[in-house]
């Protein structure tokens, strides 16, 4: 009953009640936001947690991680398959991918590797047998976007850009599908090394000449069994070969330390708009008592209890609360399909998905509508102590 | 049946206010008057519960209302005494018949809305139902106050100035009323007014000095 007297009276005064409600959804949809483009990085981060080292040509390290891990960035340079085995061999390596971009696919990456990719970023593929020749392992993004199924064949074009030359006398050939990784692996066509470097011999007047023993490669991903090896490494690689090593969470997390005050700052102006949303909420509240004040006392008249009048206002702000919960919850989802869109289709966190509830955002609506509630404490108990005679007289005022 | 015995009640900082004694039972209503500021409406809500009784007795149906813990009169006073205040107040954002269910809700009763519907067509503002209570005339709003007072068939009516802002006809007709459904419900009707045009409509009569 004061369930729905509650429900009633927000919708009488739906003013007052839409400029709290708005405040509320949109630090709440901010918050939110955040919170799940913190879960999708640290998902597809934890999706990289086997890569302890990337081996590529010198350049920025950042850049070689963003080219080699989440497709975002050109790759540095090219580098010799030869020299890049001498450190996929060591014996304290557990597990190595080479990787040769060159291709792609309607703008997906079409990519040389071998077996262990799949070990290292797709492991729940990890005991497929790895196609050789034309065949092809799509990802699954891009298997849903351009609708590939297994035996499909597709022609590839030069470059990572749409648009470049095509290979006509290549046709690929999808074998299977991969499962969703939440990573750029969703956005990735695998392909076996050999048939990269046999398209680009025939096809190119550039690499026509290629010597068999001097085969280039783009980058290396290696997990490392011994620890000592992933201390030392990077320093020795860097210092002592014409190659770079670059550890990914070492690169990422500065990369994260440069957009945190960013984050933080988006965190604190949400924060004070929900502040600025408790505070609408009083004073709506507190103001509505003014003109309130005869039907609390005359409700009190009727027999309802003092808690009741208490309990009524603060379901007010908690009606509030949770329906601002709601359409934060979804803005947040809008917004993140929105980013998602104008982001390119490598950039690949799993994007399509549509992001289930994190716990950090119950907690978020728990502290909303805690807040709510706070807000709507004193003009509760004003209500609770209503004096019913004095508001109902009229001889005395 | 109400009986009123040696009441008194002191505002902080005021002389106290001493009333006479009185009873009134069901089918004799009884019309209290008397100017301004001479304690009409302190009577009324001390023998409604609205104060506290702080010397002598109000005993309704033969029970001491003084003797009840709050909770308890609040509950006593929601089933047994029907309040209609001078001006009719409302829920503002409920409909008529709602706010007459209010009343049911209060007193912890079932809804019943067919029960609310009957006393509307009794009352004959069965068309009132479903509007708002700001959107119906002074006239129906205290119409509709009779309505809610009368839902949990009370042992006893208190109405406090409830002509003073309605015109000569309708004064007349809210009058009018008060005194049949009273009969029809078996309650006791106490009125507190200073509106003399009341006077030719109820034959007890008590004034306060």
């Amino acid at each position: 009953m004061m369930f729905r007297i509650a429900l009633k009276n927000l919708v009488a005064r739906p003013v007052s009640a839409l400029l709290s409600w708005l405040l509320l959804s949109v630090s709440i949809g901010i918050i939110s936001l955040l919170l799940l483009l913190q879960q999708k990085l640290d998902r597809s981060f934890a999706g990289f947690s086997r890569v302890d080292l990337v081996i590529g040509a010198k350049g920025s390290p950042l850049q070689l991680i963003l080219s080699a891990l989440y497709h975002l960035d050109a790759p540095t340079g090219n580098i010799s398959l030869k020299e890049a085995e001498r450190w996929m061999r060591h014996p304290f390596v557990s597990a190595a991918a080479p990787l040769a971009y060159g291709d792609n696919y309607q703008g997906y990456a079409i990519v040389g590797t071998d077996a262990g990719y799949l070990r290292l970023l797709a492991p729940a593929d990890s005991n497929l047998v790895f196609p050789s020749g034309p065949g092809v392992l799509a990802g699954a993004a891009v298997a849903r976007s351009l609708s590939l199924r297994p035996g499909d064949h597709f022609l590839g074009s030069h470059g990572s850009q749409e648009g470049g030359e095509t290979h006509e006398a290549f046709p690929y050939t999808v074998e299977k599908i991969l499962q969703p990784t939440g990573t750029a692996t969703d956005n990735m066509l695998l392909t076996s090394i050999e048939t990269v470097h046999a398209i680009h011999e025939h096809s190119g007047a550039e690499s026509a000449h290629q010597e068999e023993d001097n085969e280039k490669i783009t980058a290396v991903l290696l997990q490392l069994r011994n620890p000592m090896a992933k201390l030392q490494w990077p320093r020795r690689i860097n210092e002592e070969t014409t190659l770079q090593a670059a550890v990914p969470v070492i690169e990422i997390n500065r990369l994260f330390s440069l957009l945190g005050i960013g984050i933080e700052l988006a965190g604190a102006l949400a924060f004070v708009i929900m502040l600025l949303a408790a505070t609408s909420i009083f004073i709506t509240l507190y103001q509505s008592l003014a003109e309130r004040k005869y039907e609390l006392a005359l409700m009190r008249t009727l027999g309802f209890r003092p808690v009741s009048l208490l309990f009524l206002l603060l379901c007010e702000a908690m009606l509030l609360c949770v329906a601002a919960c709601i359409t934060g919850a979804l803005l947040s989802r809008f917004l993140l399909w929105l980013l998602m869109k104008q982001a390119p289709p490598t950039y690949g966190a799993g994007n399509s998905s549509w992001p289930p509830l994190a716990w950090q955002e119950l907690v978020l609506f728990a502290l909303a509508i805690l807040i709510g509630v706070m807000a709507a404490l004193l003009p509760a108990i004003r209500a609770f102590y209503i004096n019913i005679s004095k508001t109902l007289s009229y001889e005395r005022t | 049946m109400l009986e009123v015995q040696s009441l008194e009640y002191r505002y902080p900082g005021s002389p106290p206010l001493q009333f006479p004694d009185f009873s009134c039972a069901a089918g004799h209503p009884l019309l209290i008057t008397g100017a301004s500021g001479c304690g009409k409406t302190t009577l009324l809500h001390i023998v409604g519960g609205l104060l506290p009784v702080q010397a002598g007795h109000v005993r309704i149906q033969g029970l001491d209302i003084a003797t009840l813990p709050a909770s308890q009169l609040d509950r006593f006073r929601a089933r047994q005494i029907g309040i209609i205040f001078q001006r009719a107040h409302f829920v503002s954002s409920l409909t008529v018949i709602e706010n007459i269910l209010l009343a049911a809700a209060g007193a912890g009763r079932k809804h019943d809305r067919k029960e609310a519907e009957t006393i509307l067509e009794r009352l004959g503002i069965a068309d009132l139902a479903g509007k708002k209570p700001a959107a119906i005339s002074a006239g129906q709003q205290q119409r509709v106050s009779v309505a809610r007072a009368l839902l949990n068939r009370p042992a006893l009516l208190l109405a406090d100035e409830p002509t003073a802002s309605l015109d000569d006809v309708h004064a007349e007709e809210v009058a009018a009323l008060l005194r049949e459904q009273a009969t029809v419900y078996q309650a006791s009707l106490l009125i507190v007014t200073h509106d003399h045009r009341l006077r030719r409509y109820f034959s007890q009569n008590l004034s306060l000095s």
